[in-house]
């Protein structure tokens, strides 16, 4: 998925089976590489947007994801497109694919009985349980002025978090400007998938798009302003 | 274990980014620790009891011309803003002890960074980037803050016991640079 993908365990488990564990994990990350990449042109994806493949012929799988997309698209007016007109491919679920997979990998972990992790890809986090007894997770949302810096910390003992960001990275900004006066645009909630895609919403549509995400009780969102003022929805002060 | 390989990698490379986060290299970040070891007790769990408004204040002028657009600080419209050294004043704000103090100027190669920080009652409440480079020289827009259901927090200080990072790797000094000028006047 181009990115780079941490898995921490805290359970106390023998490593032989941390290691088969570990392993099932990341073979699951490379299985969805497989079925949902659109660098990949014998994927299912790549299949389906080329319209070698029919979606009824898909597994469930496939169609639930692309329902998610869908949704997403009719909710959000087409501020999230996973059929982006002009797009490099005609199908890219990949705004909703990489978040997804985190989830699925957090439910195999439970369903391992493993119940204090926390998944870090490429920025994006979904924590279970704690660091370690008594205490929940912390996580940092990175300050988008200062890399050694976080602007804010959150803890749970259960949350996902994911944000989108324009940073300077050497002598280049690194992502893309949106449209609102946004450095820095975080949502936290239960599910990844889902605060990915709002995260990113919100970064291209600003105060809309905060307002759609509010209609999401379980989600919340903080955002950072070019002028360095930290913006949040009240719900987000229960994680600190 | 043949198969372990990948996913150890993995585990390894993500590890190694954390540690990278918590444990800067020396020499290179020091105003950064600095400024961590100085608010983290202070800092961490204040909160921003300002109010929050939505007016723009004309007295305060972006330094240089071609510079983006900078709003009126929103928690304490300062004079002391367009001063290329540190500077300190009492706010008129009623009902607190708080005062604000402006950071040096600390120019990266994007152009000028300039902080503001408000001390209440000896806590930092609140950093405000009076100047900073964006890309797009948009106008900074404060629109935002008409939003009903958002509201104004205060940074988190630097925390040695986070256990994982959302956001992305780059790097910058002018902001600890600016910060830590504004902090030392503070004697935090």
């Amino acid at each position: 998925m181009g990115t780079v993908i941490g898995i921490d365990i805290r359970d106390d488990r023998n490593p032989v089976e941390l290691d088969h564990i570990l392993d099932q994990c990341f073979a699951e990350f490379a299985r969805i590489e497989d079925v949902y990449s659109t660098f990949r042109p014998q994927s299912v994806i790549s299949r389906l947007g080329c319209g070698e493949l029919a979606l009824e012929a898909c597994d469930p799988e496939v169609r639930e994801v692309l329902a998610r997309c869908e949704k997403l698209r009719t909710d959000t007016q087409g501020a999230f497109d996973h059929r982006p007109v002009g797009g490099r491919v005609a199908l890219d679920p990949a705004g909703v694919v990489k978040g997804w997979s985190v989830d699925t990998v957090g439910e195999l972990l439970l369903a391992a009985d493993i119940h204090h992790w926390c998944i870090n890809a490429g920025g994006d986090v979904a924590c279970h349980g704690g660091s370690c007894p008594g205490r929940p997770w912390s996580i940092g949302v990175r300050h988008p002025f200062d890399a050694q810096a976080v602007a804010l910390v959150l803890e749970a003992p259960a949350l996902c978090v994911a944000t989108t960001a324009i940073y300077e990275r050497g002598n280049h900004l690194w992502g893309n400007a949106g449209p609102a006066d946004y450095v820095s645009a975080t949502v936290m909630g239960p599910e990844l998938w889902f605060a990915d895609a709002c995260a990113k919403v919100v970064w291209t549509t600003g105060p809309h798009g905060i307002t759609w995400v509010t209609q999401h009780p379980e989600y919340d969102v903080a955002v950072m302003t070019a002028a360095g003022q930290l913006l949040t929805t009240p719900g987000v002060s229960s994680y600190r | 274990m043949r198969r372990a390989a990948p996913a150890l990698l993995a585990t390894v490379a993500g590890i190694g980014l954390l540690s990278q986060f918590k444990a800067a290299p020396e020499g290179q970040k020091i105003a950064t620790k600095r400024v961590a070891s100085k608010a983290t007790a202070t800092a961490k769990s204040a909160e921003s009891t300002l109010p929050v408004t939505s007016a723009v204040d004309p007295n305060v002028p972006a330094v240089d011309p071609t510079a983006p657009t900078v709003p009126a600080p929103v928690t304490a419209p300062n004079p002391g803003a367009k001063s290329p050294s540190p500077t300190s004043s009492s706010t008129p704000r009623a009902g607190t002890g708080s005062r604000t103090f402006t950071g040096s100027v600390a120019y990266n190669e994007f152009g000028p960074v300039q902080v503001e920080i408000t001390i209440e009652n000896g806590k930092l409440v609140d950093v405000q980037a009076l100047q900073y480079p964006t890309e797009h020289r948009r106008s900074a827009r404060i629109s935002d803050m008409s939003l009903p259901i958002l509201r104004s927090e205060a940074i988190a200080a630097q925390s040695a016991s986070i256990d994982t990072v959302s956001g992305a790797t780059y790097t910058s000094a002018s902001y600890a640079e600016s910060l830590q000028s504004a902090l030392d006047l503070a004697h935090v």
